[in-house]
């Protein structure tokens, strides 16, 4: 409606300036439209309860493993998904990779797995409750003594640090401590208790990043 | 034995896509809902001033116990062609530790950093590309770690075949373990480090 107003009055100047959507790049122009719809300014406290949260996600997950007998796996889903533009971008290299055969040489294609199609699902979902409610600002998470350019690089080694883990141990907390910690399976807790230990004791060495 | 339907060849295959579209969008709903999109809600479990993590996954872990429980013991739930993990000490160990770690550096897992790159926390996109370098890293040199993987393989036990009590008696185990949790954790919020996240 803005670009509509601006047309009328220039055109009632007599200088024919026509405006389209396409001046600016997509990006600020969802930035705007965001801005405009009042989705960037929560300050982010109205969070729901999280015992319902977790009643939520359980009856989810027992969902998942009523209908199809899976439960949760994103760090797979990730991997696929690299493992997939990898062979698209380099697929000379990815053939020497001895890792990612799991991923690409079974029939079929390599995104469509229940894991990716979850992580499709929950990154719709995530939107949604982002839209409704009002927490889409565009910004750095960050310590309150941090600066941006710290938090880059914590975040690229946090990320890479969780890939290792998540690869060796063979997924991450929604998989193994969430998903096989229901079946009480003893990788889930172990894994569990092991991260837990671990994230306190880093959390303690690294105190000046969020506290 | 009626579930799980997929394994028994009743659902099909756009059945299949469409349950894990739903069961996905809930969990991001709830995940972006509860505040783990957001670094700074996930770590201040770690500093003891905001247990969400904990109390939501095991508020999760305790639900989904009791609906297989009761779907196992009303005998229509196959429970057997669940997937549970083979138990390595040595990759879970040293995983565990790298990726918890890894957590409170990065402040993401993979699953919430994909919520809140939707939601255009600059930070989770970064974490992303991390992620990636993480497991291209890992693809490269996945024979020099094998020394770190390779461990005996002590099957897929649970704990129900560890302490040879049946899934119904440790269920109602670790659900009073978790109501305790839950209590002893409500009282020492916020006091570890004498600090209240906003």
């Amino acid at each position: 409606m803005t670009l509509e107003k601006q047309n009328e009055t220039s055109a009632g100047q007599g200088v024919n300036v026509t405006e389209s959507i396409l001046d600016q790049p997509l990006w600020e122009t969802i930035a705007q439209k965001l801005k405009q719809a009042n989705l960037t300014n929560n300050k982010g406290s109205s969070f729901s309860n999280p015992y319902f949260a977790g009643m939520g996600i359980g009856i989810a997950l027992f969902l998942a493993f009523f209908l199809v007998g899976r439960g949760f796996g994103d760090s797979g889903a990730m991997t696929r998904i690299f493992a997939y533009l990898m062979s698209k971008f380099t697929p000379e290299h990815t053939d020497t990779l001895y890792y990612f055969k799991r991923y690409l040489s079974t029939s079929g294609h390599p995104l469509y797995h229940w894991v990716v199609f979850v992580l499709i699902g929950s990154a719709i979902g995530g939107l949604v409750s982002g839209l409704k409610g009002k927490r889409m600002k565009m910004e750095f998470i960050r310590g309150p003594n941090v600066s941006r350019k710290r938090r880059i690089i914590t975040s690229l080694i946090g990320g890479i640090l969780v890939a290792f883990g998540a690869r060796m141990a063979g997924g991450c907390v929604t998989g193994l401590a969430i998903t096989s910690g229901s079946l009480l399976s003893v990788a889930g807790w172990l894994f569990f208790f092991v991260v837990i230990s671990a994230g306190m004791l880093t959390a303690y060495i690294i105190k000046k990043e969020w506290l | 034995m009626l579930a799980p339907l997929y394994e028994f060849g009743n659902l099909s295959e756009t059945g299949m896509i469409i349950v894990a579209l739903m069961v996905g969008f809930i969990f991001g709903y709830i995940v972006e809902n509860v505040g783990f999109a957001n670094a700074k809600n996930f770590t201040a479990t770690f500093y003891g001033n905001d247990w969400r993590v904990h109390k939501v996954i095991f508020s999760t872990v305790i639900t989904a116990m009791i609906l297989l429980y009761f779907s196992f013991y009303l005998g229509f739930l196959d429970i057997s062609m669940i997937y549970v993990p083979q138990l390595k000490l040595k990759p879970i160990i040293i995983g565990g530790a790298v990726l918890g770690a890894g957590l409170v550096i990065g402040g993401y897992c993979p699953g919430t950093s994909v919520v809140a790159s939707m939601t255009r926390k600059m930070d989770a996109w970064v974490y992303i590309l991390g992620y990636f370098i993480g497991v291209w890293i890992y693809a490269e040199f996945y024979s020099s770690f094998s020394f770190l993987i390779i461990s005996k393989n002590l099957g897929k036990i649970t704990f129900s075949e560890l302490l040879d009590l049946p899934y119904g008696y440790l269920a109602f185990i670790v659900i009073i373990f978790a109501i305790i949790t839950f209590y002893f954790l409500s009282k020492v919020e916020g006091k570890i480090y004498k600090t209240k996240l906003p």
